[in-house]
């Protein structure tokens, strides 16, 4: 069966949904894929609508939120909904070129949900681990001690996103605008976990953040790209600040720069005409 | 002066259909008046290639900057404001000082009352966060609570939308 024709199939499909696996393949797509790039996608309320309540139904009843299944709600607000639209042959200023960030985003996620529900507590020993750092790791010697009564990630989904960005990033595995989507995405669902957390210090989210600061900070990623590097850079850093500032961290100021060159750049966008 | 050189050559290259003259290669700025297509489409790209531009061009614009973007934004598709706000940086304070909230009110996620907020953050630790702060900004049509940043709006996108 082809997936092609996004305006019928949804519909057709949400009639099978439940006789049907969302995670099982068709094509080189998974079911679950192609409904939540509709959910994105989709400009028709009721469809959303629709597609929201499948997707949360199908995902509160898998071991991937069984701990929280509210949690499912923060991870598709997290989302590009719609976000930004692109033209054909969109670069970068480095020259990368710049693709869909829903697609980018939804293929991404639907591999680590097969990953996930394949081995869920490999998954959740790691998250384990993430909070309750061996003393050793020099990462993580000024890290505060997490408390597990009170901050936890519900689902081990988060740490096979964690796995799976840094294994593609580092491999070349996804390309610069593909990988730029993925940490806009999860900047969105750190920032939105937070309203989850019961301590207001985000120590959790801290670690979990960390884990991308020694890579990004040093531009292990796309060296090639400084656009695309400096840009996930710049989402760790809103993700910190973001943070930052729900806690009891103070904010930094950020020095302006070539703001005679801004200003002359903006002067001209003003002067367009929209006819 | 780097800061547009390659970033308007991208640009030509993609709106050279909608924006016309965008920038020219040869220079980095144009005198002439631009001059954007009529195609709804066309107005779309330009706006969020704008969005783009705030994301990937290595600038850090100031508040009043971040005001002129976001007006250019609000003429070529209106929507693309909501997404520029997910890419402000709260440490640059340039949502709260630019004055964008004051065009806003049309935006969805910026539309709910009080009670659909309390109802939504309902059970979160966020809304103890937020009684942290005294601000609070009321405006006809418009419920923000005002930490100070923008970090705030950040939950309001997702949690709101659509």
């Amino acid at each position: 069966m082809e997936w092609e024709d996004w305006s019928v199939i949804p519909f057709h499909f949400i009639l099978l949904a439940p006789m049907v696996s969302l995670f099982t393949a068709s094509s080189s797509r998974t079911y679950f894929q192609v409904l939540v790039k509709t959910f994105c996608k989709t400009g028709v309320p009721a469809l959303y609508i629709t597609l929201r309540r499948l997707l949360r139904r199908v995902l509160t009843e898998s071991v991937l939120f069984q701990e929280d299944p509210d949690e499912v709600d923060l991870w598709l607000a997290s989302l590009p909904l719609g976000s930004v639209r692109r033209g054909s042959n969109t670069e970068a200023p480095d020259g990368a070129s710049l693709t869909d960030e829903v697609d980018a985003v939804v293929t991404f996620l639907d591999d680590c949900t097969q990953r996930c529900l394949k081995t869920p507590y490999r998954y959740m020993e790691a998250m384990s681990e993430l909070l309750q750092p061996n003393d050793n790791d020099e990462q993580f010697a000024d890290a505060v001690p997490v408390d597990t009564q009170t901050e936890v990630f519900s689902s081990p989904l988060l740490m096979t996103v964690l796995e799976q960005l840094l294994a593609k990033a580092n491999g070349r595995l996804m390309s610069p605008s593909e990988a730029l989507s993925v940490f806009t995405f999860v900047r969105q669902l750190v920032v939105k976990l937070a309203s989850k957390q019961v301590d207001m210090g985000y120590h959790a989210l801290h670690a979990f953040v960390r884990k991308f600061e020694v890579p990004v900070e040093s531009g292990g990623f796309f060296k090639d790209y400084p656009s695309i590097s400096r840009a996930i850079r710049r989402e760790l850093s809103i993700t910190k600040a973001c943070l930052g500032h729900l806690g009891v961290f103070p904010l930094r100021n950020i020095q302006q720069k070539n703001n005679d060159s801004v200003r002359t750049f903006l002067d001209r966008i003003e002067q367009a005409l929209v006819r | 002066m780097t800061l547009f050189g390659p970033f308007s050559t991208a640009l030509n290259k993609h709106l050279s259909v909608s924006v016309r003259p965008f920038i020219p290669k040869s220079r980095y700025i144009t005198d002439s008046l631009l001059a954007i297509a009529d195609s709804e489409d066309a107005r779309m790209t330009s706006a969020y290639e704008l969005v783009d531009w705030l994301r990937l061009a290595d600038v850090t614009p100031a508040p009043a900057e971040i005001s002129c973007l976001a007006s250019a934004i609000r003429r070529f598709h209106h929507p693309a404001l909501k997404t520029l706000l997910q890419f402000l940086h709260p440490s640059e304070g340039q949502l709260w000082e630019s004055g964008i909230l004051d065009s806003l009110e049309e935006l969805v996620l910026l539309t709910l009352g009080a009670k659909k907020i309390s109802d939504l953050f309902a059970g979160f630790a966020l809304k103890s966060t937020l009684s942290c702060y005294s601000t609070i900004a009321v405006k006809p049509n418009l419920e923000m609570y005002d930490v100070g940043q923008s970090s705030c709006v950040h939950f309001f996108h997702g949690t709101c939308l659509p």
